[in-house]
């Protein structure tokens, strides 16, 4: 008897709840919440889930019932402590409906504000479910999810851009002293303060007369500044492109700290090492008339081989037979040179003095640059040596008592003849 | 009728006379001309080999083109033209000034430099003055000047003068002493002998003062001859007179037949 009433109130309890011997079997007591150990409720989808720093958006979560039970008084809720340092606007906790069926789906709606110092990164909004396995409200489940958003950078708050690099002198050798300018512009929509443009200089560079560091106050949007690094170059340093790093830290409009590097390349142009290693001219003293030869010898002292080298000599009309001459090729190493001849034909009709012939190398150089240099040589045109050993003056000076005298003979005869004449 | 000569003979001499003065002064001046442009220019603008040619490297100097109207130059293809020369210089001068080139340290024939935009032969590098008696040049080169402007055309230039002044200085003179021996009716005299002297002689010491003025140095026989005519001018009016007289007639027509006895013997000796 003592165990009849037990036995009674087991069978009424079964009939009573005919469904529930089927559901997941909870030992909480009803009215009780306890913590789903299955899932029935699961995020299908989430939008948006990319947001930059300040931003107030809403945020849509779908969730569907993926059990074949349907839940009722299912309500959602958002624990603000744990959800930190994201904030929500509205009410936290949300009424979806009185059952969700199996396979069904709800969307909930839930403004989200992201703080001005929020670092970038991933952030988990933690949403719980909370629902009745009974439709009287009775047993009742939740289930915590956790929707996952980015936060990046905006990228119309904050952005610097290195809008032009020049260099003074433009064209850079090795040896050569130059000043790098850096033009920055604030290309955000908000102010950046404490910008520091650190370039980072290498050997065969050197920074001389200033730091590797320049330093900005602030930067309002749209606002340009210029950097200014002194730089001295290694004489010995080859040409080539050379990578400079550079980068830019500053701190942003919320205060935080931001980063941004760069690179970008200098060229260091090949330093002209043609050169004109000798000119003879044969023969060496040139008149009127004389035929000869003028010898132009080019080196190149550089690193590199050079291209279409050409020689060609100005202001030698009267005095040369051709005016460019073509060597092609002269490869780098002391002892490479080739010489070119130009034939040596002076005009009878020259007038004597000096003159200034301006020889000219062109050639193509290793970046297939097309160079030149001049260089003047002066050669001289001199009297031609008489076989008589007397001066021109005197030979002029004679010819001119010569012709006196023959003319005064002349009329002397003349007026003797005149005379005869007359008588 | 003699005084129609006379004053013909008066006239021909003083032309003769002014136009030998353009020519004198404008070729006796050395490395000289008529400045065409002008400008201040940089050392550092020119090409490196010129630079070289600079002994005063710390000076500002002046581009300055100038055209010598006495000098010309065979240009290719068989043209001619008159000289012109770029001279680098610390002094400058107006456009339209006749200048002179002192303390030359360069002086070439140059034609491949572009330099001040224009052609030129010669690169001078010295210091630029006025030419002395460059006035008169000026004052032509002013007066063709105003002429063309009046007639619209370049029809006359300075270069024009100078060459009719260097014939009237090569040819002028026995032009001069043959219009006046015709108007004594005859042909030739014998006072022309030493009237040709004294008329060349006259010329150049013309020539020897502006040479003088213009520091240019002339040599022992020239300035002899440039005072010869001090000499030659009183003897020609001598023997002009003496031929006159019957005396002279005499003596000359007796040197005439030694002359042609002389001559009748040289002959005969040569088998003539």
């Amino acid at each position: 008897m003592r165990y009849l009433g037990l036995f009674i109130a087991i069978i009424l309890f079964i009939n009573v709840h005919p469904a529930s011997s089927l559901e997941p079997q909870s030992a909480t007591s009803p009215g009780e919440i306890e913590t789903a150990k299955y899932h029935q409720f699961v995020i299908i989808n989430a939008s948006p889930i990319n947001f930059y720093p300040s931003d107030i958006r809403s945020i849509n979560i779908t969730i569907q019932n993926v059990y074949n039970y349907s839940a009722f008084g299912v309500s959602a809720m958002i624990d603000e402590g744990k959800a930190d340092p994201l904030k929500f606007t509205d009410h936290l906790q949300k009424y979806i409906g009185n059952e969700i069926g199996p396979k069904n789906s709800f969307t909930v709606m839930y403004d989200v504000y992201i703080k001005d110092n929020v670092l970038k990164g991933i952030y988990y909004i933690p949403l719980t479910i909370l629902w009745s396995v009974q439709e009287d409200g009775t047993v009742q489940r939740q289930e915590n999810l956790l929707i996952g958003i980015i936060v990046t950078e905006n990228p119309q708050d904050i952005k610097i851009d290195t809008v032009n690099i020049t260099t003074i002198p433009e064209h850079i050798k090795s040896g050569d002293e130059f000043k790098l300018k850096v033009l920055l512009k604030n290309m955000g929509s908000s102010r950046i303060n404490q910008i520091s443009a650190g370039l980072d200089v290498k050997a065969p560079f050197s920074s001389v007369g200033s730091s590797t560091e320049q330093y900005i106050s602030e930067m309002e949007p749209g606002q340009s500044a210029e950097v200014i690094y002194n730089i001295l170059l290694d004489k010995q340093a080859p040409s080539m492109l050379y990578n400079f790093n550079f980068t830019l830290d500053f701190k942003d409009y919320s205060n935080r700290q931001q980063s941004q590097s760069g690179s970008f390349g200098i060229n260091v142009e090949e330093v002209s090492e043609v050169y004109i290693q000798d000119i003879t001219l044969d023969p060496t003293t040139l008149n009127p008339q004389s035929e000869g030869l003028l010898m132009v010898k080019v080196a190149n002292a550089g690193t590199n081989e050079i291209k279409n080298v050409r020689v060609a000599v100005f202001g030698g009309e009267k005095l040369l037979t051709q005016t460019q001459n073509f060597i092609g090729i002269i490869r780098p190493g002391g002892g490479n040179s080739e010489t070119t001849s130009f034939g040596v034909s002076v005009d009878p009709e020259i007038d004597i003095g000096d003159y200034g012939l301006n020889i000219q190398i062109n050639y193509d150089d290793v970046n297939g640059q097309h160079r030149s240099m001049s260089n003047l040589y002066i050669a001289k045109i001199s009297e031609a040596s008489s076989t008589i050993p007397v001066s021109d003056e005197t030979l002029n000076a004679i010819m001119y008592v010569f012709l006196f005298a023959a003319m005064s003979y002349g009329i002397f005869i003349l007026v003797g003849f005149q005379i005869n004449k007359n008588k | 009728m003699a005084q129609n000569k006379k004053s013909i003979s008066i006239i021909i001499i003083i032309l003769y006379l002014i136009l030998l003065v353009p020519y004198i002064i404008a070729s006796n001046a050395g490395e000289s001309g008529i400045v065409i442009e002008s400008q201040k220019m940089d050392i550092k603008s020119l090409p490196n080999d010129m630079q070289d040619l600079l002994i005063y490297k710390n000076y500002s100097y002046n581009i300055i083109l100038i055209e010598d109207p006495a000098t010309n130059v065979n240009k290719l293809e068989g043209k001619i033209a008159k000289e012109r020369k770029v001279v680098l210089s610390k002094e400058t001068q107006e456009k339209g000034s006749f200048v002179r080139i002192d303390d030359i340290t360069t002086d070439i024939f140059v034609t491949s430099y572009n330099l001040i935009d224009q052609p030129f032969e010669k690169l001078v590098i010295g210091d630029i003055n006025k030419a002395g008696f460059g006035v008169v040049i000026e004052t032509i080169n002013n007066y063709i000047e105003q002429l063309n402007r009046l007639i619209l055309s370049d029809v006359f230039s300075l270069s024009e003068i100078i060459t009719v002044s260097k014939v009237d200085f090569y040819g002028g003179g026995l032009l001069v002493i043959l219009v006046l021996t015709i108007f004594s009716r005859k042909v030739v005299a014998l006072w022309n002998i030493p009237a040709i002297a004294a008329i060349y002689s006259f010329q150049i010491f013309l020539v020897v003062i502006v040479s003088f003025v213009n520091k240019i140095y002339v040599d022992e026989t020239t300035l002899a001859f440039a005072f010869l005519f001090l000499l030659a001018l009183p003897l020609a009016f001598w023997l002009q007179r003496y031929e006159e007289t019957e005396d002279g007639t005499k003596k000359i027509y007796g040197l005439y037949l030694k002359n042609n006895e002389i001559l009748s013997k040289i002959k005969h000796k040569f088998g003539m």
